[in-house]
């Protein structure tokens, strides 16, 4: 059969093997001694019954003077014929032919073997009893009982082996084949089986060790289940988050798109619109002010009314402002389309400063706001455009002197940021500081809005179209720097505007020993 | 220890157990009824009116014992041989007798009585100086 069957064969036939050998190793010498024994005590019994018998024999001849008479002599060995050990007996006289013998007939002859003993009867006279007796019931006895130790020996280990086996059987084998039985059908159909089985030994606790293995297993089995059930759940419910994540998402993203289309579109609109409509309103404005200037000036001949003069005047100044607010525009239009580029030239920092200054200078005398200016190396040098930096520098300046009360004061510094190591960090940084009221921080992105100027009195007394700071901005952005704005309440502003370090150099020693200025971009 | 040794270990103690009856006794069968005739002989050789006569050391009375039974029973003591008698006093009370015989050519004596003297014995027992005959 099978290799559990023949373990358990094995394991039968070395149990019996081992209890079959103690058994004979301790039955069969305990057996045989007490065959020794009893032989001995057999023998030992013969020997008493016919000492004693054939002692009182001669005793009995001995007393009744039986020599001279050997029909009392045989009456009186006739006893001795009684015992079935008795084989035959003489009476003689110091060895001479017997004077009485049993059987009377032949008495012991020379060819009977047997056991001898030899009583004396009368020691004075030297008669002597001589008794021959088998030993035959002794073989006999012995042999019966050898067979009966055999016989005994045989049954007893037959009965041995068959308890043995039987006891092995029903304590071992039968829980062992159901266990084994158990464990082959668990590993073959993959469901973990239990075993039934009540005892109490130690196979019974075995078989219950292994029925709570099997629980246990099957209590994980079940967790296991259960968990992986869950994770299934707790999968489909992610992936249904997931595709309606990606659902929202997917929309979102076609929102996002059509209103990023439509910002473009909206702002492409918007600077196509604000293009057309300044290149239609600066040619009749340029008219109306080279117009109203010929009247102002007179060119044609004086006007006569002087408020036709002044109206003239007014006219100029308004197509004047307008025409400002209308290339404002249009460069902010042309910056937020990305179409304005940069005409990049170098220009002497402390040149385009006094410039600055030259041309803020009558409002500021007029005004009576003090300009102070820091000391500029000759030396320093932009690669910048410089018409737009001009014009953010003038715009802030302007501004600082517009925005200033009388008899303040503006102070324009140029200071030169350390690197560090990093090229983004250092650069040229303008700073205008002026003494005005000044704006609380939640004015200050509403000054940096387009279209959006800040509600005081100030402002009110001043024109500007509220382009200005934001356009400033954009132009500092476009040539990678930044326009940063700082102030308090009843201190001041200050402006600053940072350029890289790419666009800062020195014009040293007639432009030979030093590197040339890195280009932008 | 493996089968074979198991096995071999066992008919070793089977040969050993089957060897043992196979021993001689230290007297033949002959000897033994001849040692028992003796001790008859010398039992009765000493009777007075059926009965062996005793001295009782501590008390000074002379005790009439019966003979009832021999025992089978021989015992050795080097090269000399103990067997065992039981008496009867004239009260029932069974009184033990040992002999000491000796052999003498081809008969045998007794060459000690001890009566109600089974501590001697015991003691020669216990001492090893007497066994039982083989």
């Amino acid at each position: 059969m099978n290799a559990k069957l023949a373990l358990l064969k094995r394991l039968k036939v070395k149990l019996l093997a081992i209890v079959g050998v103690a058994f004979l190793a301790l039955i069969v010498p305990g057996v045989w001694i007490l065959l020794v024994t009893t032989s001995l005590s057999d023998e030992e019994m013969l020997a008493t019954r016919i000492g004693n018998l054939a002692a009182r024999t001669a005793l009995a001849i001995d007393r009744h003077q039986a020599y001279g008479s050997p029909f009392l002599a045989r009456d009186l060995l006739s006893p001795l014929a009684a015992d079935r050990a008795f084989l035959c007996a003489e009476l003689s006289r110091n060895g001479r032919t017997p004077v009485a013998a049993l059987p009377s007939s032949q008495g012991c002859p020379t060819d009977l073997e047997g056991l001898e003993i030899n009583i004396p009867v009368s020691t004075q006279q030297g008669w002597e009893l001589r008794v021959l007796f088998t030993d035959a019931e002794l073989h006999a006895q012995r042999h019966f009982e050898y067979m009966l130790g055999l016989s005994a020996i045989g049954v007893a280990f037959l009965a041995a082996m068959i308890a043995v086996a039987a006891g092995f059987t029903f304590l071992v084998e039968r829980p062992l084949s159901r266990l084994l039985a158990a464990i082959r059908n668990s590993s073959e159909s993959g469901e973990l089986q239990t075993v039934n089985w009540r005892g109490r030994d130690e196979m019974g606790l075995v078989v219950r060790a292994y029925n709570a293995m099997v629980e246990r297993e099957r209590q994980r089995d079940q967790a296991l289940v259960n968990t992986n059930e869950e994770l299934r759940r707790s999968e489909a419910d992610l992936n249904n988050l997931n595709r309606q994540l990606e659902d929202r998402v997917t929309d979102r993203t076609r929102e996002l798109e059509l209103a990023k289309k439509s910002a473009e579109f909206a702002n492409f609109s918007k600077t196509r619109f604000l293009r057309a409509m300044s290149h239609e309103l600066r040619t009749p404005l340029n008219a109306i002010i080279g117009f109203s200037d010929i009247m102002v000036q007179g060119t044609l001949g004086k006007l006569e009314n002087d408020r036709y003069r002044e109206f003239s005047g007014d006219i100029r100044d308004s197509g004047r402002h307008l025409l400002k607010i209308i290339n404002e525009l249009l460069d902010i239009a042309r910056i937020e389309a990305g179409q304005d580029t940069l005409e990049e030239e170098i220009i002497s920092v402390n040149v385009l400063m006094m410039e600055c200054i030259r041309l803020v200078s009558p409002l500021a005398k007029e005004r009576s706001i003090t300009l102070h200016n820091s000391e500029i190396d000759p030396e320093l040098v932009l690669d910048v455009d410089a018409t737009k930096v001009k014009q953010v520098l003038l715009n802030l300046i302007g501004n600082a002197v517009k925005y200033t009360p009388n008899g303040g004061s503006v102070h324009v510094a140029v200071t030169l940021r350390p690197r560090h190591g990093d090229p983004r960090r250092g650069g040229i940084e303008f700073h205008i500081r002026d003494t005005g009221k000044g704006m609380s921080a939640d004015q200050i992105p509403q000054a940096m809005a387009a279209f959006e100027r800040l509600d005081n009195e100030i402002t009110a007394s001043q024109s500007g179209t509220g382009l200005g700071l934001p356009l400033a901005q954009m132009m500092i952005e476009l040539h990678g720097g930044s326009l940063t704005l700082e102030s308090e309440v009843g201190v001041g502003t200050t402006v600053s505007v940072w350029l890289p370090a790419t666009r800062v150099g020195y014009m040293r020693s007639a432009l030979n020993d030093i590197p040339p200025v890195q280009k932008a971009g | 220890m493996t089968k074979l040794h198991i096995i071999i270990f066992g008919l070793v103690l089977l040969a050993s157990s089957l060897a043992a009856p196979s021993q001689a006794s230290a007297l033949t069968l002959a000897e033994k009824a001849s040692i028992q005739a003796s001790m008859q002989r010398h039992v009765d050789g000493q009777l007075v009116d059926g009965a062996l006569l005793y001295l009782e050391q501590k008390t000074g009375d002379v005790q009439r014992l019966h003979p009832v039974t021999a025992h089978p029973m021989i015992l050795t003591m080097g090269d000399h041989y103990v067997l065992c008698f039981d008496y009867r006093d004239d009260n029932g009370k069974n009184v033990p007798v040992d002999y000491y015989m000796a052999r003498r050519d081809s008969a045998y004596v007794v060459f000690h009585t001890a009566v109600a003297d089974r501590v001697l014995l015991k003691r020669l027992m216990a001492d090893g100086k007497v066994a039982r005959l083989r």
